[in-house]
């Protein structure tokens, strides 16, 4: 690698400064909302699915067991319930969950146009499996 | 400890106000074991089935919150859930108590895992589930978006100063996040003693990894294996300290995304942070630079936790009431952790987490094994 190479590889990569700072901008965003609608919830300002009181006796419980006690869906079902306190902070849970997918969307379009084929379809590989996994298709089986 | 205030008295006490967070945290770390008793004893538990009104007990446990359960499947699950109820213990602890404590626990959580080198969720998992009333479920998923938050907050920084490398990361990435999806839907469906059990025997081996691993800054590398040149793993990096440029290739490329495919079924299926293991196998197996190993393990976790994060989510495995005030408990935990990391002396509070997590392991594994 010759000294300009090295000064240029030292650098990150115009991709990856872009991942970087959709990252940055989508984590602040996502932390505000998470923090906001907590607020909302916890403060009263938003009715709950479930009342707070009730939450010291489902909570000891399995995952299967809580959302049939307090009507929670499964998968994207608690969209339909966003109004509610509880379920509104799925809004900033969500979207921090989904960033890394928004972030390999841009990150396959940045190596498609630098001609970097073989990390552009990692990269969209890794968008199908996430997308996969958010899609709410995958259901395990209940204990 | 007393390492620790001579550190302090070395440099002449300067900073009072880290002192002053230092002394619980250590105080924490010492009382780990009676603090569990007491929480256990305050907690008034008792089985439901012993209690003077049994079946009303039950039954306000499964009692849906805001209506009848919506339909047959709901009313299907709820019937052995009545059965488990019997056998729960009664908290009778008001609703903010727990968050509460789990902010406070959390912070102190960060603070300690930022000194000892770990990632949150390794920490969490083990003591939130040892410590805590919260089921094994929920622990786990809000142990991933503890772990998920920590890498994305973290991920901007190291990947502009090349520390966390793409080209390195993203094909691993690829195999541990898809593996990770295949763990959690595995931990989902196996029952909860089994989880608790193997839970306590991967904690006891990550103690042991903890204390027997030794990293090497910069491995030798003599040639680049023919994956390892395909995917283009290698690079360049400027080291701050001494101004010297570095630059890195891998080895052993095969072995290492082989063994990602084991690290991702953990990762997913105990809803631990997975920076234990990629740190040695980055470093230590493919021979990548300690920094870049630390750096794209780091950035690695936002990938490999939000597969793994989105199958919990959708099976109703995260209560906001608790995994936030872990998340925010933690994140400022870790700014407090950096700050002590000038005063303090890692090594020591390193093998005091070691021994946190031998005794968290040993208490799953019991807690698993019904003992």
């Amino acid at each position: 690698m010759n000294t300009m190479d090295v000064k240029n590889e030292i650098k990150a990569s115009p991709a990856q400064l872009r991942y970087a700072d959709t990252l940055f901008y989508g984590s602040l965003i996502g932390f505000v909302t998470m923090l906001i609608t907590y607020a909302l919830y916890v403060f009263g300002v938003l009715e709950p699915q479930i009342p707070l009181d009730e939450m010291p006796r489902l909570w000891t419980h399995s995952a299967a067991a809580y959302r049939a006690a307090g009507n929670i869906p499964q998968g994207w079902g608690w969209l339909a319930l966003v109004g509610k306190g509880d379920i509104c902070n799925f809004l900033g849970i969500a979207f921090l969950a989904a960033l890394t997918i928004f972030c390999f969307v841009q990150l396959a379009w940045s190596l498609a146009r630098r001609k970097q084929w073989l990390m552009m379809c990692i990269a969209i590989a890794e968008v199908l499996v996430l997308s996969l996994a958010a899609s709410g298709v995958l259901v395990a089986g209940a204990h | 400890m007393a390492c620790v205030f001579r550190e302090y008295l070395k440099r002449g006490a300067r900073d009072y106000a880290a002192m002053l967070v230092l002394l619980p945290v250590m105080l924490f770390l010492l009382l780990a074991a009676p603090m569990a008793a007491l929480a256990q004893n305050g907690d008034q538990v008792q089985p439901a089935a012993q209690s003077s009104a049994p079946a009303s007990s039950s039954a306000d446990v499964v009692a849906p919150a805001t209506a009848a359960p919506a339909d047959a499947a709901a009313l299907q699950t709820a019937q052995p859930t009545a059965q488990a109820a019997d056998m729960a213990p009664v908290d009778n602890h008001p609703w903010w108590f727990w968050p509460l404590a789990l902010l406070g626990f959390c912070f102190i959580l960060g603070i300690i895992a930022v000194m000892a080198g770990v990632g949150g969720g390794v920490l969490f998992v083990p003591l939130v589930s040892g410590f805590f009333p919260f089921h094994l479920d929920f622990v786990r998923g809000a142990g991933l978006l503890v772990a998920l938050a920590g890498a994305l907050a973290a991920g901007p920084g190291l990947l502009r100063r090349n520390f966390a490398n793409l080209r390195l990361a993203l094909p691993v990435a690829l195999i541990a996040s898809a593996c990770a999806i295949v763990g959690a839907m595995l931990g989902l469906a196996l029952p909860t003693h089994i989880i608790q059990t193997c839970l306590g025997g991967t904690i006891l081996a990550i103690a042991v990894l903890l204390l027997l691993s030794k990293n090497s800054v910069r491995p030798v590398v003599n040639k680049q294996d023919a994956i390892s040149v395909a995917l283009g793993m290698d690079g360049v990096f400027l080291e701050p300290s001494t101004g010297e440029v570095v630059e890195w290739k891998t080895h052993r490329t095969l072995a290492g995304l082989l063994l990602f495919i084991v690290i991702g079924i953990m990762a997913g299926m105990f809803g631990l942070g997975a920076g234990w293991a990629n740190v040695p196998v980055l470093n230590l197996l493919m021979g990548a630079p300690l920094k870049v190993s630390v750096g794209t393990s780091k950035f690695l976790l936002s990938i490999t936790d939000t597969s793994a994060a989105w199958v919990y989510l959708n099976q109703g495995c995260v209560i906001p009431l608790m995994a936030i005030p872990s998340i925010v408990g933690l994140m400022l935990g870790s700014v407090v952790g950096v700050r002590l990391l000038a005063v303090a002396k890692p090594k020591f509070i390193r093998y005091m987490v070691i021994f946190v997590l031998l005794f968290s392991g040993v208490k799953a594994l019991m807690k698993g094994l019904g003992w």
